[in-house]
């Protein structure tokens, strides 16, 4: 599953990288954000706007079309 | 000696650079405020402290990271403070960690531990100092809390400083000392380079292809690539993410706290689904109504009472005192107060504009609007990025050209760089100012909406057409850095408020001084000598050449014309020239205006000066970031095109209307 099919808060571990852009993906490591970082999404902006993510307590927004290669799996708990 | 100050974006680093050094500075808080180089002297006044730009890594990305590394690799310097958020460890010590490898004396100033409390994280500054080998000292930036300590610890030639080495495993290792005896001899920090080099930086790339031999280096890369069967970048990477969680570990501690911040609570609201747009909107229309009706006019009123009043009676009592021949005295009162005076009554609203984008900018809702504000952006081609840099140009168009460089795509930066002269700076306020004041008296804050409207929509329409011919997309990418609120301090809010406002009243005393001075000699010598009648000056002989070409958009006199040459030196001295060539023995200004224009051309006038071409200091901006005669050329022609096109259509067709 990737990000696009979390709910709102639902908490999850990302899983994999490599699909994303790759310029977007070094960024995202650049800032501390890899495989197996917590991850959720706080919220959603209308019209297909891009989605807001809270990762390991730094919260940062990308768009859609990104957030559906960030692969994901659900935690179970929480 | 020469301290490099270094950090993430957003970590107070310029919090930090104003505390050590005392010097007035530029605050912001969205990723990308500190783009120029700057040089303050510390307090002991021998060394000196360079600001950087905040980074996530040495690796660029974009034109502004490239900065940090290229300083790194050719600038001589003899210490590092490397500022580290308390609350973002690890994203921090991505940085940190190639800094240290870089071999210099460091300090590390450890801030934001005010927050991280409140976030329930304790950093343990001794064990942390223990692991890395260098000083580490507890700091809050923003109300100077252990900056005595760090400065203890700048000033110390620490003996105990223990040399940094992370152990990247046989492989990796096995390279970098192959790579490391192909480095070029005079460069001391060689490690470091060979590190970097396999994790394609960019800046040192070029650097060492200058300097050594590229195919052996890329042999020795590509092997260990085959050997570690991924790229030497990700498991360098891997590496020093491993240490990093071991760091963190050992020197954090972690205590429960509620979840739900007051930034969350504020984000509900400021990015909500549906209210987020409407909410921008609303404070953008506080934001006007403050700057004009509600405090600016009142104040700028006063203002005028006291320059046309007291001020030009105590002169003129002066000059009458000290015997001045009606040359010097017409060259003060109508020339130079005139001038000068016309444009310095507008200061209390460009300072209070200035003051909101600083509030904007430094509470970190900026970046929020950039996220609010993508999905319109993308639509026409450009970036939620691209609208910051729009809304500092409403304070001024210079540093908006500037700020684009944070949008990493070069196709949308360039757009980003064309289009931001279209918003309508505070300079070309004192024009509407003048104007609304003449004919639009009911409704001027309305007026002048409508024209920053006007600005924005034909930025918005121009982006797609240039997105759609001129700029064929390339792949499009977004992520934005959304920096918890913060409540602005007073004292840096006023300095970065001084700091923008200051060029404008600087300007005054310069270039507008000079320029009313010199227009006004245009206005006073004329091909039948001096002190000839205002319509046979030399200003009139050039502005009636033009002002054929302006009838039809709606003023043919030669005063507009005039004004409208001037006026490319800088927007405000529009004011100054009409000011000097409408001076009249009694009456205001605004009055002979009414005479001289219609409501309907007077909106015209007020259309064209927003857009017929940027002023000098922004095409000099345009030129230098964009690097290109070219695009210089193209942001003053289109704009010029445009300005007559939509004014001809206001007024053609307002006049149909009129009948
Ligand atoms: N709570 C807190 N806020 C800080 C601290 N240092 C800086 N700030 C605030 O963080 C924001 C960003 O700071 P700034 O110096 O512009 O960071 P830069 O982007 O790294 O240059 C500003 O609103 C500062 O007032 C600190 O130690 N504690």
């Amino acid at each position: 599953m990737n990000l696009m099919d979390l709910e709102l808060g639902e908490h999850a571990v990302i899983k994999d990288m490599s699909r994303m852009n790759k310029w977007l993906q070094q960024r995202l490591i650049q800032m501390g954000i890899r495989n197996n970082s917590k991850i959720y999404v706080k919220n959603r902006l209308p019209f297909g706007g891009p989605c807001m993510l809270d990762c390991e307590g730094q919260c940062l927004s990308i768009r859609n079309k990104d957030a559906r290669c960030l692969e994901v799996e659900r935690l179970s708990c929480k | 000696m020469q301290i490099a100050l270094l950090g993430n974006p957003n970590t107070g680093k310029t919090s930090l650079f104003n505390s050590l050094t005392g010097s007035y500075q530029y605050v912001g808080n969205w990723s990308g405020v500190t783009v120029e180089k700057k040089v303050g002297s510390l307090r002991n006044g021998r060394d000196d402290l360079i600001d950087l730009p905040g980074i996530y890594s040495l690796n660029p990305l974009s034109k502004d990271e490239a900065v940090v590394s290229n300083f790194l690799l050719h600038e001589s310097f003899e210490e590092m403070l490397n500022i580290v958020d308390a609350s973002q460890l690890r994203r921090n010590l991505n940085l940190t960690i190639p800094l240290l490898e870089f071999g210099k004396p460091m300090v590390i100033g450890l801030n934001m531990t005010d927050v991280a409390k409140l976030r329930g994280i304790r950093v343990q500054e001794d064990y942390l100092s223990e692991e890395l080998g260098v000083p580490v000292v507890p700091i809050i930036a923003r109300s100077g809390t252990g900056i005595e300590f760090l400065e203890d610890e700048l000033y110390e030639e620490n003996a105990w400083r223990k040399p940094f080495k992370l152990d990247y495993g046989m492989a990796v290792e096995n390279a970098i000392a192959a790579l490391v005896k192909l480095m070029p001899k005079s460069f001391s920090a060689k490690r470091w380079l060979a590190i970097q080099f396999l994790e394609e930086n960019r800046a040192v790339e070029n650097f060492i292809y200058s300097v050594a031999n590229e195919s052996l280096l890329c042999k020795i890369r590509s092997e260990l690539e085959e050997k570690l069967s991924k790229p030497p970048a990700i498991d360098i990477q891997d590496t020093r993410n491993k240490y990093i969680e071991h760091v963190i570990e050992r020197v954090t501690i972690r205590e429960k706290i509620s979840r739900v911040t007051l930034t969350d609570k504020i984000d509900a609201l400021a990015t909500h689904k549906y209210l987020g747009l409407p909410i921008f909107l609303l404070l953008m229309y506080v934001m006007f109504m403050l700057t004009f009706n509600w405090l600016g006019f009142p104040l700028s009123d006063q203002l005028d009472r006291l320059f046309s009043g007291p001020l030009t009676s105590g002169l003129e009592e002066l000059l009458g005192m000290i015997g001045a021949s009606s040359f010097i005295h017409a060259l003060v009162l109508d020339g130079i107060v005139a001038g000068v005076g016309g444009v310095l009554v507008f200061v209390p609203q460009i300072f209070i504009l200035f003051f909101f984008i600083s509030l904007l900018e430094d509470s970190g809702y900026m970046a929020r609007v950039a996220t609010v504000m993508d999905r319109v952006m993308q639509a026409i081609g450009l970036n939620g990025k691209s609208f910051i840099p729009m809304i500092i140009g409403f304070g001024c168009n210079v540093p908006g050209v500037m700020a684009a460089r944070t949008v990493e795509q070069p196709k949308e930066r360039l757009m980003t760089i064309l289009l931001t002269p279209l918003m309508s700076c505070s300079a070309r306020l004192p024009v509407y100012a003048l104007f609304v004041g003449a004919f639009f008296t009911q409704n001027q804050a309305f007026v002048v909406l409508s024209i920053y409207l006007l600005g924005i929509i034909l930025a918005l329409l121009l982006a797609k057409l240039f997105s759609k011919t001129i700029f064929k997309q390339e792949e499009s990418f977004f992520v934005m850095e959304l920096p918890p609120y913060r409540l602005p301090q007073w004292t840096s809010l006023w300095r970065s408020t001084w700091d923008k406002g200051k060029g404008f009243v600087r300007k005054a005393g310069t270039f507008i001084f000079a320029g009313s001075v010199f227009i006004w000699l245009l206005t006073y010598a004329g091909p039948g000598g001096l002190d000839v009648p205002m319509d046979e000056s030399f200003l009139a002989l050039i502005g009636s050449s033009i002002a054929p070409l302006l009838a039809p958009i709606g003023f043919d006199n030669w005063q507009s014309s005039a004004a409208l040459l001037t006026g490319f030196l800088a927007k405000e001295v529009v004011v100054s020239t009409m000011s000097i060539i409408y001076t009249v023995p009694d009456g205001t200004l605004q009055e002979v205006l009414a005479t001289s224009f219609t409501p309907l051309a007077a909106y015209s006038f007020m259309v064209f000066i927003l857009l017929y071409i940027p002023c000098l200091a922004t095409i000099a901006a345009i030129n230098k970031e964009t690097g290109s005669r070219k695009w210089t050329l193209f942001s003053m022609a289109y704009a010029l095109i445009i300005a007559y096109a939509v004014s001809f259509s206001i007024y053609q067709i307002g006049q149909w209307f009129i009948g």
